[in-house]
């Protein structure tokens, strides 16, 4: 069942890029001269190992399902959506704000008790900003506060 | 003689120190599950633009040699590889561990490695030399075979189905051609938007792909605060140095082994010590033992992964292509500096390189020292808990891709390998052809067309010619045909078949 996906994914890939390969061709050249040419024999190839890992899996059908558990989803859901709030807010608020809130949360989501994010938050952020913006003099995200 | 001493001035104590630092974190993240050498260089690399090139080069092998260490203490210790290179070292230090002998499990490991390493540098300082004197003369031609052949060994890192590998290696080939085109500098795939105009960023997608979708990885199994991992005692790994004697000639094999799989671009310390291990098994008077707490295993596996160091180094430097994935990134520390690495580094850089050979040697030696007296003190972070860990690996990720370019676009494309790494875990796809693909892809197409266009209009004639004055090209095709047809007369059963490895990986990672 995987792989059953996983071929029909990659085919529509495989077509994706073939027929977008279009919009930059240039017509003529073959291979050394037309940009399009590299990108659309990748496409064909890949189309044809598709197939061939259709094939394979039908026999297979039944088995290999995928464990979907909604609570896992939405865990890793979860995560992500942190992640994207981190990667948002680091713009605004600047890194050690944003990294404060993340390392917060974070503890906690990924079940740990408050009392430990309570302990943490400040030693944590305030390590990874010695290290990175001290010692490896890197330039980190700044915000309307610092 | 010259090429070994000009590099003695740029070892400064800034140098030196750097150094350490990178060897003993490389020797942590080595020894902590979930984070890797190709994670740990990955983040560092943006961050040593800021360091002399010395520094920043020598910090990052630090990182390399150390972390190919460093997974055998978890190994040992908890039965969980800490890197993927370390998965042939769970099958006989566990058990060791289990009989009370977890110090002697690791003396012999730091050992084993240490020596595997030094070997792979002596290698690196007499042979890449003289390989980069040949790479000179190398024309498009070369070039796009070795970069074909590189692309080939994804038949053989893909445990479990090389149809699947090869469909994720094309996968990374299609990526690595957005941007502008090499030969005419047409945008391609780039959806209008300016930043994709110089492709996808090498090291953004690396983070994602095996960083962050690491820990998505492992947070499918909710954390249990009163869970405490079983542990083992440490005690006296100096009992290693009684083995030394009957072990020798494993080592050496292991060793020359591993340098010669490192060297192949592509092939990195997770085949270099199934490879030894399998060598080893055939050899040895005690086939019973091994998997049970042979320290032959543990010997061959460690002196092999570390040894692999040493030989893709060689193939870096005197052929600008990476030897294995993490090399690949290291390719980034360079260009950091504005160098390239490749044969023309010998003639422009001469002391950096030199500097290379004998900071790897005294890396080797800090493995040595550093395993020997704190893997104790190494082994107490494995206590750390998980969603600490976590935290901090994501903000690392964030913090590192952001360092890449200054930009936040990176950390998009870092989120979006991450979510694509953990979908293509979910559906057993393998993850490791993408960095072979994303790196040997466009120096595949650019040579070929290149070359292409030069010979227009007679390129079999051409190809014929310069096969019968300079065979080398020659070589590596035939080589690079064997190499993927031959999986398909692999024996299907056994140990050591795709079967046996996929089974080994999985049972360890449980």
């Amino acid at each position: 069942m995987k792989d059953f996906i996983v071929g029909l994914v990659s085919l529509a890939l495989s077509a994706f890029v073939y027929f977008y390969s279009k919009t930059f061709s240039i017509g003529t050249g073959g291979l050394s001269n037309d940009p399009a040419y590299y990108p659309r024999a990748l496409a064909i190839i890949m189309a044809l190992m598709s197939v061939a890992l259709i094939v394979k899996s039908i026999p297979k059908l039944k088995e290999d399902k995928i464990s979907f558990e909604a609570k896992t989803a939405i865990n890793i859901g979860k995560i992500i959506a942190l992640l994207i709030a981190y990667i948002l807010l680091l713009t605004t608020l600047g890194f050690i704000v944003s990294t404060l809130l993340f390392v917060f949360a974070g503890i906690m989501l990924f079940g740990g008790k408050i009392s430990t994010s309570a302990k943490l938050f400040i030693p944590i952020t305030g390590i990874i900003y010695v290290i990175f913006a001290v010692l490896f003099k890197m330039i980190l995200p700044a915000g309307i506060l610092f | 003689m010259q090429l070994y001493l000009e590099g003695l001035s740029l070892l400064t104590p800034m140098v030196l120190l750097f150094m350490l630092l990178g060897t003993l974190v490389g020797i942590t993240i080595g020894a902590l599950p979930g984070l890797t050498a190709m994670m740990a260089v990955s983040i560092l690399v943006p961050m040593t633009y800021g360091l002399n090139p010395t520094c920043g080069i020598l910090m990052l092998l630090g990182v390399y040699c150390g972390a190919n260490y460093g997974g055998s203490i978890s190994a040992t210790l908890i039965n969980i590889p800490g890197t993927p290179s370390a998965v042939m070292t769970t099958l006989d230090a566990y058990p060791l561990a289990k009989q009370g002998k977890a110090g002697l499990a690791i003396g012999m490991a730091t050992m084993s490695s240490a020596l595997g390493g030094l070997f792979g540098v002596i290698t690196l300082t007499f042979l890449s030399p003289v390989i980069a004197e040949v790479a000179l003369k190398f024309t498009s031609l070369e070039m796009f075979a070795v970069a074909i052949f590189g692309i080939s060994i994804i038949a053989y890192i893909s445990p479990g189905s090389t149809l699947k590998g090869l469909i994720s290696g094309v996968f990374g080939l299609m990526v690595g051609t957005m941007g502008f085109d090499p030969i005419n500098g047409v945008a391609r795939f780039t959806f209008g938007s300016m930043y994709l105009f110089s492709g996808i960023q090498f090291t953004a997608a690396m983070i994602g792909l095996f960083g962050l979708s690491e820990v998505l990885i492992s947070c499918e199994k909710k954390f249990d605060p009163n869970v405490k991992p079983d542990f083992y005692e440490v005690k006296n790994p100096f009992e290693c140095f009684r083995y030394l004697k009957e072990l020798a000639g494993n080592i050496i094999r292991s060793s020359i082994s591993g340098t010669i799989v490192g060297a192949i671009p592509g092939a990195g310390g997770t085949i270099a010590s199934i490879v030894a291990y399998a060598q080893q098994m055939k050899m040895t008077k005690n086939p019973e033992l091994m998997g049970k707490g042979s320290l032959e295993g543990i010997a061959a596996a460690e002196a092999a992964n570390n040894a692999c160091c040493g030989g893709a180094m060689t193939t870096l430097l005197s052929l600008g292509i990476p030897g294995d994935a993490v090399t690949a990134i290291l390719i980034g520390a360079f260009v950091v500096h504005g160098l390239r690495p490749g044969p023309m580094l010998f003639q422009t850089n001469f002391d950096l390189v030199s500097a290379i050979f004998i900071g790897m040697a005294i890396i080797n030696v800090l493995i040595l020292v550093i395993g020997l007296c704190c893997a104790k003190y190494v082994a107490r972070l494995l206590l750390i808990p998980k969603p600490i860990m976590n935290t901090v690996i994501l903000i690392l990720c964030v913090v590192g891709t952001f360092g890449i370019q200054g930009g936040m676009f990176d950390v998009y494309v870092m989120v979006f390998f991450a979510i694509l790494g953990y979908l293509m875990s979910k559906f057993s796809f393998p993850r490791a052809p993408i960095v072979l693909a994303l790196i040997l892809g466009p120096l595949m197409e650019e040579n070929l067309r290149r070359w292409l266009s030069i010979h227009e209009g007679d390129a079999f004639a051409s190809l014929f010619r310069t096969f019968s004055t300079n065979p080398i090209s020659a070589v590596i095709f035939i080589v690079t045909i064997l190499s993927l047809v031959m999986p398909l007369f692999r024996k299907k059963k056994g140990k050591f078949t795709e079967e046996g490895i996929k089974e080994i990986t999985e049972e360890v990672n449980g």
